[in-house]
């Protein structure tokens, strides 16, 4: 009987100790799928779950913590929270659309649920190392913003705080050849949207300890990341400390892209000419942070802001740099050339043809008066007409899709100048003029609508008072350009004031080897660029 | 920073500015109506005297770096407060009436050379809204602007001057004094309203920032060559027109008439004497801020902006030629004034080193 009941209890040990061998291989499978696997709908469940308990069993502090932060994000289907068991109770709380998920797995949940004896914080923080960034937020607005960029939060059931850990997803494009700035010679990496990868394009060309970089947050309800960039012992810190008073001054629901950014930066508000530079190139960027500039990059925005801005620099193109520099003076005095054409030539036909026709060579004025003769706008008319059209043009072709964009250049060109023309609507001398002007204007392509607008401010006033009118505009124009200053920099410097040293890289450009002092219109604390 | 705040480079490029601003219009003929082809003569003596008055008054403006009184603060803390009463009060005529007589001379060019007849309302109110425009940018911004322009202004002129320059009989000058020191003197006095340029100093004393500690040779410099120019402008000027310059009003339109060696190349010499014109428009800009800090002083206000009804007062007067002839009035004002203007502009820069010392020693010790 005896030899039976203990035969049984065999039975029953080894069936107890395979069902028990049985569960743990079950529990590692489930904790291995659990370590590895995305977030489940299944698991979402039970996180709802979990969810009602983890409220019953913690103390006031988390418990209030935990409580504000999902008053917060109430009605929030993407906050996930899980209650894990490694020692003690922790609760995991998360964005899922903020968050990768295999970071969560791999370096939160893994590591947690492989613990036994975690008992504190910073337990779990030891025990988090894997993780590149891992905190611990001092308050409830460091936690708010933590948690809303994608940083999963373990709580513990004590009330002392949490851990943040870095579980960002890292969304976006890839890095290509910006649009805006393509060149012949040199990188063609491009800015892209996310904050991080646009400072990682910036350290990778400044490996150096002297690249500091201020992260700020903007926007009440963006949160954007707004990181201050520039070289320490190169760049002025009162124009560093300036940048980062006015970034943290900024008040505004949200920051959409760096130009949001760029009027607040932008001191005095100017009316006509912006007077921050933004780039789309990590090269371009870090040539004028080398300079003693300030490099602003926003998350979500390609455009980096850099400060001090001056006007010379629309003239100068990134590939200028990279070309002979004696190729590049030419290139940059047709630039300088064409602009001011493109601005003047217009007012100047038409004070030339109502007023001063004296100024035109014989030949060339009988050419014009024949092609004239039979239109019947007079001159001012015709010309503001034409400048009129092209700026519409313009306008539409920006907005339309690049295939529709093609037709209508060729509607524009074809139907609007060709067809006027013979119509006898247009002269064709006033066409020429115009699409001459709408040319020359795209030399400096970030003043391409203030210049615009001033062509046809001076074209209006020279019609009406002729020459007097436009050197009245003109000089108006100079002492309002002259006037202009941010960040302890003149606008239309180096010429005015003048600054010799400045003008090697001016209009004329000095060989790269040559240029051994930085700029001193730009606030520096190195003047040389050796070292 | 302060908006009126300028180097002695800008100070340089502004005395050139203003000094050839005026002088190529309608003083060559007046000088010629005067004393003939010696009209050079009586414009280098001037210079002399007017680059030992403006010495004189840079030193002052070294004097006053220290504590950088204003012109009104030094003539009240030394000939009292009645004194600079009168002596701004003199200054404010005076500008007034150079800056009439600048759009006088600037209006009858554009009506003569370029035959545009523009309503002279509508060119006083531009004229007006550019210095309004200048005066609340600050006197900075006018400073850096006549930089920018200086070597636009100096080619312009130089190149309306090449082609003519190869082509005067220079004999024409010859004999040298035929006109004798007395005429030459008595011209040099009467027509000393025209000159005098560098009284702007007066009015940026405590705004004067020495660039690299050099004061007196970047000024001088430029003086120097603004200078030449002008002489250079007379002499051509009489000697490519001899006994007729005195009935050609504006002596550099005609001579740019030489400037174009084929006519059917068109006038392009038009193009760079508009280009040069800025800088008459720049020098009533710098004489209506000069006027405005005049009244700012005499009624000791400190406008936190720019005062519209100070400018419209100052541009009023400009509506008088309306009404009557502009040039009998202001020749008979001038030749009322001609004493007074004198002193202040030949005799005051003489006084002016010691008021400055006088006047910082008691801001020193008050």
């Amino acid at each position: 009987m005896s030899t039976i009941l203990f035969w049984c209890i065999g039975i029953v040990d080894n069936f107890f100790a395979f069902f028990l061998q049985m569960l743990a291989t079950w529990a590692n499978f489930a904790l291995k799928r659990l370590a590895n696997c995305h977030f489940c709908k299944q698991e979402n469940l039970q996180v709802k779950v979990y969810f009602a308990q983890t409220f019953g069993n913690t103390s006031n502090m988390t418990q209030s913590i935990l409580q504000q932060l999902l008053q917060h994000y109430n009605n929030c289907d993407d906050v996930k929270i899980r209650t894990v068991c490694c020692g003690q109770q922790f609760s995991v709380v998360l964005l899922e659309t903020m968050c990768n998920d295999q970071k969560v797995c791999d370096f939160v949940l893994h590591p947690l649920l492989m613990q036994q004896n975690a008992k504190t914080l910073q337990d779990v923080e030891q025990q988090l190392a894997l993780s590149v960034g891992t905190k611990t937020p001092c308050n409830f607005f460091e936690v708010l913003s933590d948690f809303s960029n994608g940083y999963t939060l373990v709580f513990d059931q004590e009330g002392n705080g949490c851990v943040a850990v870095d579980t960002r997803i890292a969304l976006g494009r890839a890095v290509i050849e910006p649009p805006t700035s393509m060149v012949m010679r040199g990188p063609r990496e491009g800015f892209v949207e996310d904050a991080k990868n646009n400072v990682t394009l910036l350290r990778k060309r400044l490996k150096t300890p002297n690249f500091k970089v201020v992260n700020l947050c903007v926007g009440k309800f963006t949160n954007t990341l707004v990181s201050v960039c520039y070289l320490e012992n190169v760049a002025d810190k009162s124009v560093v400390d300036k940048v980062i008073l006015q970034v943290q001054s900024v008040c505004i629901d949200g920051l959409l892209d760096s130009s949001y950014l760029a009027r607040y930066l932008d001191g005095n508000k100017t009316l006509l000419f912006r007077r921050v530079g933004s780039t789309e190139k990590p090269d371009v960027a870090v040539g004028k942070m080398l300079e003693g500039r300030v490099a602003i990059v926003v998350d979500g925005s390609p455009m980096v802001l850099t400060v001090p801005y001056l006007y010379i620099e629309d003239l100068q193109s990134p590939g200028d740099y990279y070309e002979n520099s004696s190729m590049t003076t030419i290139n940059r005095i047709f630039r300088f050339v064409s602009v001011l054409m493109s601005v003047l030539l217009p007012s100047l036909y038409v004070c030339l043809q109502m007023y001063n026709y004296q100024i035109i060579p014989f030949k060339f004025l009988v050419t014009i008066l024949n092609a004239t003769n039979t239109i019947p706008f007079s001159p001012f008319t015709e010309m503001l007409l034409v400048l009129v059209i092209f700026d519409i043009l313009r306008e539409a072709n920006l907005r339309m899709p690049s295939a529709v964009g093609i037709s209508l250049s060729l509607v524009g060109a074809i139907v609007l100048g060709d067809a006027a023309v013979k119509a006898g609507l247009i002269g064709a001398p006033a066409v020429m003029i115009g699409a001459l002007s709408g040319i020359g204007l795209f030399t400096m392509p970030d003043n391409t609508l203030v210049l615009s607008l001033l062509r046809l401010a001076i074209t209006f006033v020279g019609g009406i008072a002729g020459i007097v009118g436009v050197l009245v505009c003109t000089t108006v124009i100079t002492l309002y350009l002259a006037s202009l200053q941010n960040y302890k920099t003149p606008f239309l410097a180096p010429f005015t004031p003048d600054i010799p040293q400045d003008r090697q890289d001016g209009v004329a450009k000095t060989a790269t080897e040559k240029m051994k002092t930085r700029p001193r219109s730009i606030p520096n604390t190195n003047k040389t660029r050796r070292g | 920073m302060n908006k009126n705040q300028i180097d002695s480079t800008q100070l340089a490029t502004l005395v050139f500015t203003v000094l050839s601003g005026e002088k190529l219009l309608q003083v060559p003929s007046l000088l010629a109506k005067d004393v003939g082809h010696d009209s050079w003569i009586v414009v280098l003596c001037l210079f002399v005297a007017d680059a030992i008055c403006m010495c004189l008054c840079l030193w002052a403006v070294k004097i006053n770096l220290k504590h950088r009184l204003t012109f009104g603060t030094i003539l009240q803390k030394t000939v009292t407060r009645v004194g600079k009463f009168v002596v701004l009060a003199l200054f404010f005529a005076l500008f007034v009436c150079r800056i009439l007589t600048l759009c006088v001379s600037s209006y009858k060019m554009f009506a003569t050379t370029f035959d545009i007849s523009t309503d002279w309302t509508l060119f006083v109110a531009l004229v007006a809204i550019v210095c309004y425009v200048a005066i609340c940018l600050g006197f900075n911004a006018i400073a850096r602007t006549s930089q920018l322009l200086f070597p636009l202004m100096f080619l312009s002129v130089l190149t309306l001057l090449v082609f003519p320059a190869t082509q005067v009989p220079i004999s024409q000058l010859l004999p040298i004094g035929e006109a004798g020191v007395e005429n030459i003197a008595k011209s040099a006095f009467s027509r000393s309203f025209w000159f005098g340029d560098y009284v702007v100093v007066y009015f940026l004393m405590e705004h004067v920032q020495p660039k690299n500690n050099k004061l007196f040779a970047p000024v001088l410099t430029t003086f120097a060559v603004g200078a030449l120019l002008v002489v250079a402008v007379n002499v051509i000027f009489v000697c490519l027109f001899g006994s007729l310059a005195q009935n050609s009003a504006i002596a550099i339109s005609k001579i740019s008439l030489f400037s174009v060696a084929d006519s059917s190349n068109g006038r392009w010499d038009w193009l760079t004497l508009s280009v040069w014109l800025m800088s008459v428009l720049v020098k009533v800009v710098v004489f209506f801020f000069c006027a405005y800090r005049c009244v700012q002083e005499v009624l000791g206000l400190h406008f936190s902006k720019t005062s519209l009804p100070v400018v419209l007062a100052i541009a009023l007067p400009l509506l008088v030629p309306l009404f009557v002839s502009s040039e009998d009035v202001v020749a008979k004002f001038v030749t009322w004034c001609t004493i007074p203007f004198a002193i202040v502009l030949y005799v005051l820069p003489f006084a002016m080193p010691l008021l400055a010392t006088i006047a910082n020693k008691k801001e020193a010790n008050p």
